[in-house]
């Protein structure tokens, strides 16, 4: 990418692929070291990286959906009751 | 950076106190328990619902989708397997019957490179950055941006990020290997940022 520079180890398109992995928790401990190692000094990442996962936060949010109470009682009154059903 | 470690817990589907396990749930209902069914709908419906809209962006058809998933799970709970997720086997069904409502757009993206998902995202781009966390403050931004993605995209999101799968189940529920999951997964949350991102233009 223009203008990223090894930094703690990683390139930033090392960082970047491996964004995801280290917000889920999923990247190994010495991997882990190495992207804190980076974004502590690589400000585009460590920027980048909080969006990307205030963006995966706010998908979270959609859970919280209330217009699913009506059509969720609907679909739960049909449901088959016995065994001929 | 925010949001490090786990972000999502794991939810477990053996549950403490009286609260019967989702596979046990299934047996019961593979013997034609009605009531442990319902146990099941109360536990999963609401997600299903969501993930089907978000799947087929009609409610009234993903209704139906969910519908015919309990249906489904009624009439074929003896073939879930044991050793599998009962979650994942349920939103492998309803995604099933929501395919079978949505003719699904042809997936003609091809694989961009992560780089240049990332630019598009915003990185290097501290003004881009900025749009993207006003954005997500707003609900209805968050939701339009999803609806700009392709449904292959959409589905991965909604399976994780919305509703919360671990990686093992979505890989189980799509039937992809844990990486090409991990790798879908990364490129649609990536292509997810940009499309906020874009938002921010409209």
């Amino acid at each position: 990418m223009k203008g990223e520079g090894m930094v703690g180890g990683l390139l930033c398109s090392e960082v970047l692929a491996a964004l995801s992995e280290y917000i889920d928790g999923q990247l190994d401990s010495e991997t882990v070291a190495k992207v804190r190692a980076h974004v502590a000094v690589c400000h585009a990442c460590e920027r980048f990286g909080g969006s990307v996962a205030s963006s995966i936060a706010a998908l979270r949010r959609q859970r919280q959906d209330a217009t699913t109470d009506s059509a969720i009682a609907r679909i739960r009154a049909a449901l088959p009751s016995d065994p001929s059903a | 950076m925010p949001g490090e470690g786990q972000h999502k817990p794991i939810e477990s589907t053996v549950l403490v106190g009286d609260e019967r396990s989702d596979a046990h749930l299934l047996q019961r209902v593979a013997a034609h328990d009605a009531a442990a069914l319902r146990t099941l709908f109360d536990r999963h419906a609401a997600a299903l619902l969501r993930y089907a809209t978000a799947l087929g962006r009609d409610r009234s058809l993903a209704e139906d989708a969910v519908q015919e998933t309990f249906v489904s799970v009624w009439q074929h709970a003896a073939g879930f397997r044991a050793e599998s997720s009962p979650r994942a086997w349920l939103f492998t069904i309803a995604r099933n019957a929501v395919h079978r409502r949505f003719r699904r757009k042809i997936d003609a993206h091809t694989d961009v490179a992560i780089d240049d998902l990332g630019v598009e995202a915003g990185w290097g781009d501290p003004a881009a950055q900025r749009s993207v966390l006003d954005r997500i403050e707003s609900d209805d931004a968050v939701r339009h941006a999803l609806a700009q993605l392709d449904d292959d995209d959409r589905e991965v999101l909604a399976l994780v990020d919305v509703e919360g799968l671990s990686t093992d189940e979505a890989a189980l529920s799509l039937s992809l290997s844990l990486a090409a999951l991990k790798s879908r997964l990364h490129r649609a949350r990536l292509r997810f940022v940009a499309a906020l991102r874009k938002e921010d233009s409209l």
